[in-house]
């Protein structure tokens, strides 16, 4: 199929860009990777500013003891949706089905992805199951919290079936898109594009998709079984009908701790291209960057018993997963240490980019070694379902994952439409989102330490302070988030000329125009250096 | 090293400070490691940045084998280390040496209810209204000696709840359909407050219980009340209502007891009933007409029931006697089946004095 692209050229823009065409239609039934992947970006910015709103109201809420608006059952509504919101229309999907379809084509020297109809049918599926998500708020929104745990999910009947059936059209989705970024990475890369001159973000999407691809089977059939569970009362996992309620988080996590890496790993990917164009250095131990992530993809299989060390497993199998939990540790610090190195006699310019790899270098750290206290058997029986959890999972979550989509977005934002954004005003956006982060989620920490427990709609008077200032900060945040999208979209409407290469940027993507043409490159292009080949001789 | 102490919740059992130990240790490995790390990083960010008009790209610097092998064999080491040490804290945690006192505790939406061999019987309820919780709210669910290790037996009545006390680093889930075990030895007397710790539902945050460990002299007095004198007179009580009586000198402290038992003997069958109801049905049943759990009492005797499956039945003794025993022979209309059977819990003149309060409610 590369044979198709040559083109003769013609001029400076002879070809167009993949935005010319206009319509609704030339959007629903687009078969452009870059266009697909917009539209799940759209998608997500949707749902990530309602389940952000989620937060916020229960945040308020949760500022002093006592009632203040919201009954317990409203409450628990909020931090479900903002939970399962969050986790499965934006964090899963946003970098690999979003940046990732832009992107991996063009990075690997590829006109599409493999299967471009089933890309097609990925992001209708994601719709469908987003759809799916808001109309099955009319039957009652459910309470469950986004991990379903049985039996109090067993007998909430037809709202659970349509969260389920919602979750497992999503898992579809991503399924797919796993699947055809697997083959497209196997099969498409341009001559010259040998697996050692891959930027490091294909690899982390290749790993991604292993993941997505191995593990949300386990969760679409775990979520059937559940929906059935509650439509005809089949006891999978409702120990009153003989099903065993244990089983069920067994069934959750295996998909569920993996997809913790879905979300992690492509952020992952974003650090290590973004460090290395804007220190302007060769990133430090490719190898050893890329092999991480395929360790953490296989190793974060089999470390789903670390979420259930007080549910009732045997010692035996508390010591194991341990064991094996503090094994996924040692792959997530190496790539720490080699991102700091990539910096080292670089060139660093402090751009939007920039600040926010520099952000979640700092907040990813703390994420990363506040798991060491949950992965020890000793400390994490006292701190098991804390605000320490709930602290650590969104530095990891929320400080590295959104940290990763906005230095993406700032990073790639001239190349998607060809316009550079506001500098002055993104950095604003920056400050405020990571001091509204350190602000939100620090005190939550302390709190956890004390035993203040999580999903908690009222706490004992002593806890005050710290809800206090973690609440302040999420109006940080809010301001922070709000500004940045501000600066995004004013950037698309009326944003300066971005030219091809604005960063000087190696990899593929930056060789093409901005924004790119509907096939990618106007000639079929042959690599001859690494994406990375900063300052080396007789080169670049 | 002290500051981080204090964020931690007071030491009063045997393996806390194992446990705190490790998390020390944790905090200080992780804090060298923060500082190394984001201390290069910082050092680099302003020894490396680019100046003003510098077009050229940093070094050409790919990889180094030997650092990368080094730094990825050290943190190795160090976590593998925090692993053993952890292993320890929890074997400590997991088994206790020899047990002084096992208790059966059923958690239920929403509230404990602890079960003593000899047959004490403590129950803790739901707090439904909008003010903020106080430490009056927290109802005593345990007392156990102080200085002796204490298991509880866990389960649940309907879904998971984790029973969880900070300041003993206890904590674990109970599990519908099965038990699971935990144990703590208290290290001195006092009042520790215990949480769910497993989201159950809407009133999860409300179902504020407390452990109370005792002196030894006061534990022994604490087995001396027999069962029934305190599960119909005293269990309800507020904790320090009870630690005075515990407290009382040998003489006024028997004295207490017999004219209790008496006075229990003495009383009408429906004050009797209205006591077992506090005890065992009011966090399901009202008795001011409005709609709980289950059905409300008032006005139940001698009216007609619509039941779940289209039937009628009138209200009468033995309608309620069926009812409290094996309440799953006749649900009411618009109810779950979730209350639990009495059936060989309660002895037939408690069940008789229950029947007797609830003709009184009209």
């Amino acid at each position: 199929m590369i044979e198709a692209v040559k083109v003769e050229r013609e001029g400076a823009r002879p070809h167009g860009t993949y935005l010319d065409k206009r319509g609704l239609k030339s959007w629903l039934f687009t078969l452009d990777h870059k266009r697909i992947g917009l539209m799940y970006m759209a998608i997500s910015i949707l749902f990530f500013l309602v389940g952000g709103l989620f937060a916020l109201i229960f945040r308020t809420e949760l500022m002093f003891p006592g009632k203040q608006f919201l009954s317990p059952y409203a409450h628990n509504v909020l931090f479900t949706l903002h939970g399962a919101i969050l986790i499965f229309m934006v964090i899963i999907p946003f970098i690999p089905a979003g940046f990732g379809n832009f992107f991996l084509p063009i990075m690997i020297g590829a006109r599409d992805v493999a299967f471009p109809r089933l890309n097609l049918m990925s992001v209708w599926l994601f719709a469908i199951g987003g759809l799916l998500l808001l109309f099955s708020l009319l039957f009652g929104p459910i309470d469950t919290g986004w991990t379903f745990y049985t039996p109090y999910s067993a007998n909430k009947g037809l709202n659970v079936f349509i969260v389920s059936l919602s979750v497992f059209i999503l898992g579809m989705s991503s399924i797919l898109t796993g699947l055809n970024f697997i083959v497209t990475v196997h099969k498409l890369r341009a001559p010259g594009m040998t697996w050692g001159r891959l930027p490091l973000f294909v690899w982390a999407l290749y790993a991604t998709s292993i993941v997505q691809v191995i593990a949300t089977p386990v969760l679409g059939i775990t979520l059937l079984l559940l929906g059935l569970e509650n439509l005809f009362n089949i006891g999978f996992f409702d120990p009153r009908l003989g099903g065993d309620p244990v089983l069920f988080q067994h069934l959750f996590w295996f998909y569920s701790h993996p997809a913790v890496y879905l979300m992690i790993l492509p952020a992952f990917g974003v650090v290590s291209d973004v460090i290395s164009v804007h220190s302007r250095k060769h990133i430090f131990g490719y190898w050893f960057i890329a092999a991480s992530s395929i360790a953490i993809a296989f190793i974060g299989f089999i470390v789903w018993g670390h979420h259930m060390f007080t549910a009732g497993m045997s010692p035996t199998a508390d010591i194991l997963f341990s064991f094996l939990t503090y094994f996924v540790a040692v792959p997530t610090a190496v790539k720490i240490f080699n991102w700091v190195a990539t910096m080292y006699k670089g060139k660093i310019r402090f751009t939007a980019p920039m600040l926010y790899i520099i952000a979640f270098l700092i907040i990813f750290l703390v994420g990363g070694l506040t798991g060491l206290f949950l992965a020890s058997l000793g400390t994490d029986i006292h701190l098991h379902d804390t605000y320490f959890v709930v602290a650590h999972f969104h530095y990891t979550m929320v400080g590295a994952a959104i940290f990763a989509i906005f230095a993406a977005a700032f990073h790639w934002l001239p190349k998607m439409f060809g316009r550079m954004y506001d500098e002055r005003l993104a950095k604003i956006g920056w400050f405020f989102n990571f001091t509204g982060f350190m602000l939100t989620f620090a005190p939550q920490f302390i709190l956890g330490m004390y035993g203040m427990p999580r999903r908690y709609w009222d706490y004992p008077a002593e806890f005050q302070p710290l809800h206090f200032v973690s609440t302040l900060g999420s109006y940080m945040i809010a301001i922070g988030v709000l500004l940045s999208l501000y600066v995004i979209f004013k950037a698309i409407k009326s944003g300066e000329k971005a030219p091809d290469n604005p960063w000087g940027g190696l990899s593929l993507e930056w060789q093409v125009p901005s924004p790119p043409p509907t096939e990618n490159f106007v000639e079929e292009p042959v690599v001859q250096h690494g994406p990375y080949d900063f300052g080396k001789k007789g080169g670049h | 090293m002290l500051l981080l102490f204090s964020f931690l919740p007071e030491r009063a059992s045997k393996y806390a400070l194992d446990v705190d130990t490790v998390f020390l240790v944790i905090f200080w490995l992780s804090f060298i490691a923060f500082v190394l790390v984001v201390g290069a990083m910082l050092a680099f960010m302003f020894k490396y940045r680019a100046r003003k008009g510098d077009e050229e790209p940093g070094e050409y610097i790919t990889h180094n084998n030997l650092i990368e092998i080094t730094w990825t064999v050290v943190p190795a080491i160090g976590i593998f280390a925090i692993f053993f040490l952890s292993l320890n804290a929890y074997k400590k945690i997991k088994w206790p040496e020899e047990v002084a006192l096992r208790v059966n505790v059923t958690a239920r939406q929403w509230g404990w209810q602890a079960e003593y061999p000899d047959g004490k019987k403590l129950i803790t309820g739901t707090l439904k209204e909008e003010k903020a919780i106080t430490p009056e709210d927290f109802q005593p669910l345990l007392y156990v000696p102080a200085g002796e290790p204490v298991e509880v037996i866990l389960t649940s009545q309907d879904v998971i709840h984790s029973f969880y006390v900070p300041d003993f680093r206890a904590k674990y889930d109970a599990v519908p359909g099965r038990y699971t075990k935990l144990w703590f030895q208290a290290t001195k007397p006092g009042k520790y407050p215990l949480y769910c710790a497993e989201y159950c539902g809407d009133w999860h945050s409300r179902m504020p219980a407390l452990v109370v460990a005792l002196k030894p002299k006061e534990w022994e007095r604490f087995q001396k009340i027999d069962a029934s004198t305190f599960n119909n007179s005293l269990a309800s009580m507020p904790v320090d209502s009870l630690l005075a009586i515990l407290r009382l000198p040998d003489e006024e402290f028997s004295k207490f007891v017999g004219e209790q038992k008496k006075a229990m003997a003495a009383l009408p069958l429906h004050k009797r009933g209205e006591m077992i109801y506090q005890r065992l049905c009011a966090s399901c049943h009202t008795t001011d007409g409005s709609k709980s759990i289950g059905p409300t009492f008032k006005g139940l005797y001698g009216k007609t029931e619509n039941l779940a499956d289209g039937s009628t039945v009138k209200v009468d003794e033995n309608y309620l006697r069926e009812s409290i025993l094996d309440p799953n022979a006749k649900i009411v209309a618009g109810f779950q089946a979730v209350m639990p059977p009495f059936q060989g819990q309660l002895s037939e003149e408690e069940i008789q004095a229950l029947i007797e309060f609830i003709k009184t409610l009209k």
